[in-house]
């Protein structure tokens, strides 16, 4: 659990965050959004005292930061950066080890856990004693992800995490990152100038601008309940995207009608996806099979769009 | 072909003087190294951390490095004394500033985020430069080394100058006695030192080490072998130490001489003459070579040991002067000869030291001792003809130029027309047979080795006699270039052997047949 509580930093004469304050309870993701220099990536540097507030203090699982050892703080927070920050001269596993050895796990253990999560992160077991250079730029985040979860520390800081990924890497790693099972439990802060990314990955959502807070809620409540002009603004143009990534399979169930013949091809569960996933996988396929409480759909893109218009239609005719 | 053969045939027989000059040399390149890593490494460090302390130790870093290597040298002397501590010393100046701002570079220049990450992980500072920057930066440190190696190697070359031995010692005593298969036999190891040393750092630097730990040890640990090659080479004693130019140490008249025909056996190391002087007096030598009439014999109080066995050729100075002129101007002979017999070692000696260290104007001088020997007149004014007298460029022959113009103003109504610093002898022999000057001082070695025709066997006949040296040039030069030697002014500036004048009474050493006895005793 973090808590922030009127933080404040000044740079020379810019004031870079103007009394700040935000709570993020574990198992929950909240997203710092915002332009640049609006003050999100100090807001996260100073949770893990990479930059030190000038005034208001933090807490970390109820303990004020300023209080605790610095190293000790820090081994405790995992933390992601954008250019993952892979030590070049460590091989992949004594970068993903660097944690665990600090606080002098035994080999055999930090082994393990290498493994381990090269295995969730869809790392090759090989890359174990390559080096970040030989990887590819999705791979070398994918470590980074890992270096920062080896001594499965409580809380994640994540500084722009996919913002140096091409746009199919960083949907790929994305979707990979939502199903992790290493985050449930975990408290994560992540700053993102990307508002898809944003409503994507975010519990909730902190809107910064000029180091103040525009708006802090679920991105349900900022899409429909815009607290400023200025909000409204900044949503705006990413309605359609936000609004199909916000609809669930089983909330357009009925309007969906099944098209064409059943196949053998694999069937999504119906559960796990949105409109805006499934539309994602018919970008590469002509249709997909989806099934909801054994009942079997199949489905083309536009025979998807033609039920969100019925939908919207349907909930528009109700209001 | 006959070259390559001499070369070989030079290296093999001087091989023991080789081999040691070599481990001399590259003793002397890795102790200032290691020395220079173990300043350096934290300097660079310090100002990676304190930007503003980057500038001025980068700065007088730099400074140290544009310092010549000779002036540094003679920096040292008065500090240090001569031998392997003032050269160990420059060396390690030199080898500062590539280890200092390669460290500083190396590590100013790692990946900001790399930085950040291992902060953020929650390394300690110490952890942070041992398992990130250290090793980061290592690539561009080893560079900085392998260029203070080479540069090491070089300047370890000058180190011959300050009697600390090393490759040097063939190179300048090469050029000395003009003998190219000497400088080779210096130049060519120096050069492959620098070679191999850089080829072996460079694998070095490429070597990916997981281990730091051991890297770490190993380094230093190489390093104090390669040192240690200098204490290997110097481990001779002796009862006296001696101190020989690069040139002394190769010529007949010389060490050669001086182990041949006295059979001297002494511990010598080579020194450049701007400071063997001063180094004997400061009691690091005890014998020196040196010219006989040179001011700082008396600068520093040393005395000249009697060459008993004649190595030394006869360097009597006399006026040489062109018969033309003496058939024109006969009074000319009578009053040039005024000062013969004038001027003994001693004498010229102080006078030298007048103008060398007590820097007095050659006039004056000049003026002084001809009044003290009342030979001076006052200038008769004449408006005779011109009498045009030359000089070498050095003190003594500007002194005896102003003498012999003052004795011709004041004894004749002739003119005097100076032309001081002629260069060498050659510009000045020149002169005077092309009649563009009527007389200057000559040397009678000079003459019979310079400027007549080599005729070894019969040199050797006359070398040790100074009268049949002095007949000779007379006679030949008469009839070869039409030019008289007239009567020698009384002192031989000679080659010599110097000791302290307190040393040398305490041993009762007079003549270089009393030093190779005491050595013997």
């Amino acid at each position: 659990m973090i808590e922030v509580k009127q933080i404040s930093k000044i740079f020379g004469k810019t004031t870079a965050v103007k009394n700040l304050s935000f709570k993020v309870e574990k198992g929950e993701t909240l997203v710092l959004l915002g332009t640049s220099g609006c003050g999100k990536t100090t807001t996260l540097k100073m949770l893990n005292l990479l930059i030190t507030p000038d005034e208001g203090s933090i807490y970390i699982n109820g303990i004020d930061n300023s209080k605790i050892n610095l190293e000790k703080l820090r081994l405790g927070i995992g933390y992601v950066l954008q250019n993952h920050g892979l030590f070049p001269h460590y091989t992949i596993a004594q970068n993903i080890s660097i944690v665990p050895q600090l606080l002098k796990w035994d080999e055999e253990k930090i082994s393990k856990r290498t493994d381990e999560l090269l295995e969730k992160l869809h790392l090759p077991n090989d890359l174990k004693n390559k080096f970040p250079h030989q990887l590819s730029g999705g791979q070398q985040q994918r470590v980074g992800v890992a270096r920062a979860l080896a001594a499965n520390p409580p809380i994640l800081l994540m500084d722009e995490p996919f913002g140096a990924l091409d746009p199919i890497t960083r949907n790929k790693i994305k979707s990979e990152f939502l199903t992790l099972d290493e985050l449930q439990n975990k408290t994560i802060v992540m700053v993102t100038h990307d508002v898809q990314e944003a409503f994507e990955l975010g519990n909730q959502i902190c809107l910064m601008d000029e180091g103040e807070i525009l708006q802090i809620g679920t991105p349900i409540e900022l899409l429909e309940k815009p607290k400023s002009s200025k909000v409204k603004s900044f949503l705006q143009g990413q309605q359609l995207q936000l609004s199909l990534k916000n609809l669930s399979i089983p909330q357009l169930w009925p309007q969906i009608d099944s098209v064409g013949k059943p196949s053998t091809q694999e069937i999504l569960n119906a559960n796990e996806h949105n409109l805006w996933s499934v539309l994602e996988r018919l970008a590469n396929q002509k249709q997909v099979m989806l099934k909801l409480n054994n009942e079997e759909k199949a489905v083309t893109s536009s025979s998807l769009m033609l039920a969100l218009e019925k939908y919207k239609t349907f909930n528009n005719g109700t209001e | 072909m006959e070259q390559s053969n001499s070369f070989l045939h030079f290296i093999i027989q001087e091989s023991d003087k080789l081999l040691n000059q070599t481990l001399q040399h590259i003793g002397l390149t890795f102790i200032s190294l290691f020395i220079a890593i173990i300043v350096a490494l934290p300097l660079g460090i310090i100002i990676s951390r304190k930007v503003k302390l980057a500038g001025p130790i980068l700065g007088f870093a730099s400074i140290l490095q544009t310092i010549p290597s000779i002036a540094l040298l003679g920096v040292m002397i008065p500090i240090l004394g001569i031998g392997a501590k003032p050269a160990i010393v420059a060396l390690f100046l030199y080898a500062l500033l590539p280890i200092i701002r390669n460290t500083y570079t190396g590590i100013t220049n790692i990946d900001a985020q790399v930085l950040e990450a291992a902060k953020a992980m929650g390394m300690n500072k110490s952890q942070i430069l041992i398992k990130v920057e250290l090793p980061l930066a290592f690539p561009i440190i080893m560079a900085g080394i392998r260029t203070a190696t080479v540069i090491n190697v070089g300047v370890a070359t000058l180190a011959a100058y300050i009697a600390a031995g090393g490759l040097g010692e063939f190179i300048f005593g090469g050029i000395a006695l003009n003998n190219s298969n000497m400088i080779l036999a210096g130049a060519i190891p120096a050069a492959l030192l620098a070679i191999i040393f850089d080829f072996l750092l460079s694998r070095l630097q490429k070597i990916n080490f997981k281990n730091t730990k051991t890297y770490l040890l190993f380094l230093p640990f190489l390093l104090l072998i390669l040192s240690s090659f200098y204490f290997v080479s110097t481990a001779i004693s002796g009862k006296m130490l001696a101190g020989f130019t690069p040139e002394f140490m190769g010529r007949q008249d010389g060490d050669l001489g001086l182990r041949t025909v006295y059979g001297l056996k002494i511990r010598t190391v080579v020194i450049s003459d701007a400071v063997m002087y001063r180094a004997a007096f400061e009691k690091k030598l005890d014998v020196i070579s040196g010219y006989s009439t040179d001011g700082r014999l008396k600068a520093f109080n040393l005395i000249t040991l009697k060459d008993d066995k004649h190595i030394f050729p006869p360097y009597y100075a006399a006026p040489i002067v062109n018969i033309k002129t003496l058939q024109k101007h006969p009074e000319l002979e009578e009053i040039l000869n005024q000062l013969s017999g004038t001027i003994d070692d001693s004498t010229m000696r102080s006078l030298n030291y007048k103008v060398d260290f007590l820097h007095q104007l050659p006039e004056k001088v000049a003026k002084d001792f001809l009044m003290e020997k009342r030979l001076y007149k006052t200038p008769r004014n004449g408006k005779g003809d011109f009498i045009k007298i030359g000089s070498k460029i050095f003190g003594e022959q500007y002194i005896l130029a102003q003498m012999y113009k003052m004795l011709i103003l004041g004894n004749s109504n002739l003119q005097v027309e100076t032309k001081s610093g002629l260069g060498g002898t050659k510009i000045c022999f020149d002169a005077l047979t092309n009649n563009q000057i009527d007389f200057y001082p000559e040397y009678t070695g000079t003459g019979l080795l310079v400027i007549l025709p080599q005729k070894p066997a019969l040199f050797a006949k006359i070398m040790g006699d100074k009268e049949k040296v002095y007949t000779y040039v007379q006679t030949e030069f008469e009839k070869n270039y039409r030019i008289k030697w007239l009567r020698p002014i009384g002192f031989n500036n000679t080659y010599a052997l110097m000791m302290r004048k307190q040393q040398a009474q305490n041993l009762s050493i007079n003549s270089i047949s009393d030093l190779k006895n005491h050595l013997q005793k």
